[in-house]
């Protein structure tokens, strides 16, 4: 083998060395890059919304005779009976500038000459009184000459003689600009364009004309989360309602229904998941003989591959019509299981010992498992017997006249069993981990000094394992939260503002699978939706990782033990 | 510990105990190390020449730096993060930190068998193969040969003749760490580097490797780290005696023993402490 | 705080003490059980009611009377019975007359959508006056308005009546027809798609000029033509006269019936053959009448496309950059970042990453594509819509941290001295990753792999933003070039049951089918996951003797 061969061998395994290095670093920076792209796009989405509203002077031209603009609107005052009727009801004290009908003339906005913007709408709360006062907005003592709105949105241009011009968008409350209109002083005539997008004024016999950028007026604090009146609410409201029902309204963006259904949705799946995942994760991991737990341990775990459609399905089709059927049984089955497994036990335990040595305490499930399954059938099987003793025989009646709970038949405390039943193998993996890695001696040093079995656990390995237990509570809580296809099939979908367990909901993420397919690229909606999984990807972001942080110090302080 | 101290003052003055560089392999010249997060040195200063084709031990109590030391010799603390070197190594006259030395053909010149046996999860066969194959070299013709022949200096040849194809973790420790030592001078190195070859081993596989490491002296310098004094006294020719990082003591193994020049050599090898 | 509980622990003694922790672990026993119980519930509802929906029930002849009112007979499976309380009932407004608290209620499957009378029924049991499984009554699977349930009066050909009566020579008949019939209609098909299809495209081509061969093109199509319609006439040739459960005579055209068989006369083999051929229809059948009937096979092979295509992604990069990670970054805060980065990426939703795939994927590149490669069919996207190639895409990016999750812990598994082993050998790093570390982590990223592609093929939600659709007209493979149609909607299991169970204009048709595809998809991903364990498991052991 001459020399020269051994070097060009050499060069090529240095050259491969090389590519390789360079491969798998691209596939790490990718991996990195990928990640920060998904975040900065999201935001780069959502940006636009904070984007502040702009007009600039675009031309003039001698004024013809139509239209300042062709399909545009000009100003367009409540009817004269509708301004007296209006103070006639005390609620227009102060005399009257210029007005404009909004919302297809169901809600007018009037200013006022101390430079408030007053707007009234027609409510449905009281038959007597058919117009209320929907918001004040403050325009800092403006004094008024014109007011205009765009036919489509409730976008308001006040212009006042001097040519100060401020615009509002009413519902969201939100002050968009307010700028001296170069060349406006003295308007004869004002126009907006039907878009939005043009602005003009007649002075004299000259038409200015002015371009208006102005893409998501309608998105604010306010309008994203507090309450606001819609024309025939009877009260103040936080309203999602994408597809605008009827002409002249505007879709109505109030996240915060969707965000308490996310969060209701959540809260009952881990009411359910949280307790049965720990106990039954202390028993496999501080109890369980370990061929059994070799077995269940897996087979468990394996439940967290279901697919949460197939879950969202049986919750939808199968569960909520049993549910609604046998609620009182459903109801009380978590109370029968209880009281029944201490029954049982302490039975068992007064057993002679030769029978209880025959199930020793690591496999308490095996005789467990008949146990619980009779009680949970006994218990819904006893509904009836449960409505008629306890709720006059029937239970939705009883908390229709009780609590004025409208029972539906998917509701929370379905999504709750069927999301519980989804998120339980998580909670359960990580806290059976945390509780199985506590060492082996220090449950033993408590046992040497005479403690209990029980005091040892709740004593020395709980506290131990605490930050595991916590980290799998946050992480269950973090799927719960992200789930889509269980909240999607199991509850009416209707975005609503309570956290009954007997209504339905609609979730953060189910309301995105619903709607964004057929959102309008670039529209207020499309992005508000990006919002909404900008939330979504932040909750559980933050939620992961502080039960990661939270799990690094655990190990950190018992890396010693 | 002051007491220590103080020594050790005392022999940064002391004069550094030599090997003529001639005929020598590996030399060693004020090479120091530093890890990151330690403020002593793990190797101060140390100077050193291996002569060629004799077995070299380090010996020390734990944590002196015997295995750094050798460690530095192929380079393998280039993996440790963290890890600075000064002064320089040279191999044969070359000074394997060149910028111009390929890691790899040092490592293939200056193999190295480690604490516990570290067979790869392949067959006997490919574990001592595999030197060869990286290289390019895949005929079976020399790979057969060479695998036979690396397997009979390691002299395991006649306990796997028949078992060349099964798994090489199916091997006993013992037959695993010679195996090692097989598919190291497979490759034919200059120098072999053996850090405690023997000592996750019962004492009849000790026994085998050291006479291995008898036989293959005449064709290989050895350097070995024991932490055995008697097996430091059983196989080398050199002995070097370290102490904090520093090299304490360096000469013919018998005169260490028997008459060593520094008291700290004479107390470690008299089980005084370590 | 200590001193109450001292002070109650003085109270109730040290043996009272004992009996709480044990009525705990009681509890704590318990809730595993109840646990393993909801395991086994769920599997078992998805096993008896998937499984079940093949299964070939008797057809019952009842006599009903309701409300006192003339005497009904019907024909049906029985697919529900349940209990009721008759207060329910009442206010439903049905009468259920005096009598016990709790009724018996049945959800009977009455078929001949076609002819008037709703197909499903809720019914009394208190109602039913009469009871039979008349062997003769015949279950007629059609490709058109469900089943029909009808006792066979004669078969005619062409109007002629051929066999009469309902004895076995009828039967056989049928039988005889109906195989005919198929194949008839098999052959017909044929012909439309080949050589019917060709004739006519090799006329249209040569139309535009005054070609001779266009005689002879027209030819061949006349004489394919011809065929065509002795086929079809000999897929029209039979009917079968049927008398319904209120004695109404009904022409039934075999053309559109796919097979015949009474329930009630079949033997246990003949049963189980019948059990497995519905089944075989539905996994290999497409679907019929608004996804409300028929088979699956589109949604399995869409489902496999998308998840064989996502593994193909994220393989490559997820195993590289798991290399990254654990070979050869500096364990700095940098890499602790990107761990923790790629750790949180596992708990995102879902549903986000279809978000970003629909927005990024599908409108920021999609849209360059079309604007680059596709102009020309502008507006009209090509990969500037939801389509295979970005849903399997955005389960690429869903499934990473799994691969790289699994990934790392082989690697993290493997003995740092193998690796030092090798590099004293002389291997540069790329030599001892190539031929030490990855075939040792082998296991571990078919560990990685397999879960990643379970988890791709149970997910609905994102791909409902990224490509399905409840009914795609073609499958994304073809023979058409480049075969694999990457910008093509599919259809997926998933969605299938979200789109049956929850969008089916008629919920009681569907319900069992929803069961069975159901079961189809977790036994397919359990399967999954079943192997990724046993993989891991045998990676665990195989290196058992390395571990220190």
């Amino acid at each position: 083998m001459s020399r020269l061969a051994g070097i060009r061998v050499d060069r090529r395994r240095r050259w491969v060395d090389r590519a390789t290095s360079a491969l798998v670093g691209a596939a790490g920076v990718g991996v990195l890059g990928t990640i920060l792209l998904m975040l900065l796009y999201l935001f780069w989405e959502v940006t636009p919304l904070l984007q502040p509203a702009a007009i600039s002077y675009s031309h003039s031209e001698a004024a013809g005779d139509g239209a300042l603009l062709p399909g545009g609107r000009g100003p367009d005052p409540a009817s004269p009976a509708l301004l007296a009727g209006l103070e006639t009801a005390g609620l227009l004290a102060r005399p009257a500038g210029p007005s404009v009908r909004l919302a297809g003339g169901r809600a007018v906005l009037v200013a006022t000459g101390d430079g408030e913007l007053l707007e009234f709408g027609r409510t449905s709360a009281a038959p007597d009184r058919p117009w209320a006062l929907f918001r004040r907005l403050d325009s800092g003592g403006l004094p008024v000459r014109w007011l205009v709105a765009e036919p489509q949105r409730a976008v308001v241009f006040a212009l006042a003689a001097d040519g100060r011009l401020q615009a509002w968008h009413t519902a969201a409350e939100r002050r968009l600009f307010a700028t001296r209109l170069p060349r406006a002083a003295g308007a004869e005539a004002v126009a907006v364009a039907a878009d939005g997008t043009a602005f003009a004024v007649r002075v004299g016999e000259t038409v200015h004309h002015y371009r208006v950028r102005n893409p998501h007026p309608e998105v604010s604090f306010t309008s994203l989360w507090a309450s606001a009146w819609h024309p025939d609410y009877p009260a103040p409201a936080r309203v999602w309602q994408s597809s605008p029902a009827g002409a002249g309204d505007e879709p109505k963006l109030n996240l915060a229904p969707l965000a308490l259904g996310t969060f209701k949705a959540a809260l009952y799946s881990m009411l359910f998941a949280a307790p049965l995942g720990v106990l039954a994760a202390v028993y496999t991991a501080y109890f369980m003989a370990r061929p059994l737990r070799r077995v269940v341990k897996p087979g468990i775990e394996l439940m967290e591959a279901v697919p949460t459609v197939v879950l969202g399905f049986i919750a939808g089709l199968w569960l909520a019509p049993r549910v609604e059927h046998a609620l009182a049984g459903v109801l009380a089955a978590p109370l029968v299981l209880v009281a029944g497994v201490v029954a049982v036990g302490a039975l068992w335990s007064s057993l002679p010992g030769r029978w209880r040595r025959r199930v020793p305490l690591g496999y308490r499930p095996l005789l467990m498992l008949p146990v619980v399954a009779l009680l949970a059938w006994a218990s819904v099987a006893a509904s009836p017997l449960i409505e008629t003793a306890c709720f006059g025989g029937d239970v939705s009646g009883w908390l229709e006249r009780e609590f004025g709970i409208a029972y539906q038949q998917r509701n929370a405390l379905v999504v709750g069993m069927a999301m519980g039943f989804a998120v339980l193998p998580t909670v359960f993996s990580i806290t059976e981990d945390a509780i199985f890695s506590v060492p082996r001696g220090l449950s033993d040093g408590s046992l040497a000094l005479g403690a209990t079995r029980w005091q040892t656990l709740t004593g020395v390995v709980l506290p131990t394992a605490s930050p595991g237990i916590f980290s799998a509570l946050m992480i269950g809580l973090g799927r719960a939260i992200g789930e889509t296809m269980i909240v999607l099939m199991a509850t009416g979908n209707t975005p609503i503002l309570d956290v009954d367990p007997f209504t339905g909901l609609r979730s953060l993420s189910a309301n995105i699978a619903m709607e964004a397919p057929e959102s309008i690229v670039g529209s207020t909606h499309f992005r508000v939706l990006f919002l909404a999984a900008l939330l979504l990807f932040a909750f559980t972001f933050v939620i992961n990782t502080l039960a990661e942080l939270v799990r690094q110090r655990l190990r950190y302080r018992y890396a010693a033990g | 510990m002051t007491e220590h101290s103080i020594n050790v003052q005392a022999l940064r003055r002391a004069p550094a105990p030599r090997v003529s560089a001639e005929g020598a392999a590996l030399v060693a010249d004020s090479l120091s190390l530093h890890y990151d997060g330690s403020a002593a040195p793990a190797l101060d200063r140390i100077d050193l020449a291996i002569p060629r084709q004799r077995v070299t031990a380090f010996i020390g109590p734990s944590g002196c730096g015997k295995s750094s030391l050798l460690r530095c010799f192929n380079r393998m603390n280039d993996l440790i993060e963290g890890c600075r070197i000064s002064g320089r190594i040279r191999l044969d006259g070359e000074d394997i930190h060149d910028p111009a030395v390929d890691v790899a053909s040092l490592r293939r010149r200056v193999g190295m068998v480690f604490q516990a046996p570290n067979p790869f999860p392949k067959t006997v066969f490919e574990n001592v193969a595999y030197g060869l194959r990286i290289q390019g070299i895949n005929r079976k013709r020399v790979l057969d040969e060479t695998v036979e022949k690396a397997l009979r200096a390691a002299a395991l040849w006649d306990e796997v003749k028949d078992r060349l194809d099964d798994s090489a973790l199916a091997l006993s420790g013992g037959q695993q760490q010679r195996l090692v030592i097989a598919r190291t001078i497979a490759v034919e190195p200059e120098v072999l580097l053996l850090d405690e070859p023997a000592s996750s081993l019962d004492p009849i596989s000790t026994l085998r490797i050291e006479e291995l490491i008898y036989e293959l002296k005449t064709r290989y310098t050895i350097v070995i780290v024991t932490h055995n004094m008697q097996q430091a006294a059983r196989v080398s020719d050199m002995t070097a005696f370290m102490y904090m990082g520093r090299l304490v003591e360096f000469g013919e193994t018998d005169t260490l023993f028997t008459n060593p020049e520094q008291r700290q050599t004479e107390d470690y090898i008299t089980g005084r402490y370590g | 705080m200590t001193t109450r509980r001292r002070s109650v622990r003085e109270r109730f003694g040290a043996g009272l003490r004992r009996q709480g922790g044990d009525a705990l672990e009681w509890l704590a026993a318990a809730a595993a059980a109840l646990a393993l119980v909801a395991v086994l519930a769920l599997v078992a509802l998805l096993t008896v009611r998937g499984l079940g929906h093949f299964w070939p029930g008797s057809l019952k002849a009842l006599e009903v009377r309701e409300g006192g009112g003339a005497t009904e007979s019907l024909l049906g499976h029985v697919l529900a019975r349940r209990n009721v309380p008759a207060l329910q009932l009442r206010e439903a407004g049905l009468a259920p007359g005096p009598g016990p608290e709790q009724r018996e209620r049945l959800l009977l499957r009455l078929g001949n959508r076609d002819l008037g009378a709703p197909e499903f029924r809720w019914l009394l049991a208190s109602d039913i006056v009469e009871e039979r499984t008349p062997p003769a009554a015949t279950v007629l699977e059609r490709s058109e308005w469900g089943p029909l349930f009808a006792y066979p009066l004669a078969l005619r050909d062409d109007g002629t009546t051929l066999v009469a009566g309902d004895g076995p020579a009828l039967r056989t008949a049928l039988a005889e027809a109906l195989a005919a019939t198929v194949q008839a209609r098999e052959a017909l098909r044929a012909l439309e798609q080949g050589p019917l299809a060709a004739a006519s495209a090799a006329l249209a081509r040569l139309r535009s000029s005054a070609d001779p061969r266009v005689t002879a093109a027209r030819e061949r199509l006349a004489a394919v033509e011809t065929e065509r319609r002795s086929l079809r006439r000999a897929v029209e040739r039979y009917t079968l006269q049927v008398a319904l459960a209120d004695g109404q005579r009904v022409e039934q055209p075999l053309a559109t019936v796919l097979r015949a068989y009474q329930p009630n006369a079949l033997s246990l083999p003949a049963r189980l053959g019948l059990y497995f051929s519905q089944l075989w229809d539905f996994v290999s059948g497409a679907p019929r009448e608004g996804n409300t009937d028929g088979g699956v096979f589109p949604a399995i092979f869409g489902t496999v496309a998308l998840v064989l295509l996502t593994a193909v992604l994220v393989t490559p990069l997820g195993v590289l950059a798991a290399v990254y990670l654990h070979e050869y970054a500096r364990q700095g805060p940098l890499t602790r970042l990107v761990r923790i980065a790629v750790n949180n990426l596992a708990g995102v939703p879902s549903l986000v990453f279809g978000v970003f795939g629909l927005g990024f994927f599908v409108y920021v590149l999609g849209g360059e594509i079309d604007a680059l490669f596709f102009a020309d069919r502008l507006p009209s996207p090509t990969f500037g819509s939801p389509g295979l190639l970005w849903a399997s895409l955005t389960l690429a990016l869903l499934t990473l941290p799994v691969v790289i999750v699994a990934t790392e812990e082989g690697l993290a598994r493997i003995p740092r001295s193998v690796r030092e082993g090798s590099l004293a050998l002389g291997a540069t790093r790329a030599e001892t990753l190539w031929r030490v570390v990855l075939p040792m982590a082998t296991p571990a990223m078919m560990t990685g792999l397999v879960l990643a592609v379970a988890r791709a093929a149970g997910e609905v939600a994102p791909l409902m933003l990224v490509g399905v659709v409840k009914l795609a007209p073609k499958l994304p493979v073809s023979d058409e070039f480049p075969y694999l149609h990457l910008e093509q909607k599919f259809m997926n299991l998933g969605f299938h049951i979200y789109d049956i169970g929850f969008h089916s204009p008629d919920p009681d048709a569907t319900r069992s089918l929803v069961y069975a595809t159901a079961f189809l998809l977790v036994a397919l991903i359990l399967v999954l996951n079943l192997a990724a364990v046993i993989l891991r498991n045998r990676l665990r052991e195989r290196y058992k003797s390395l571990d220190t």
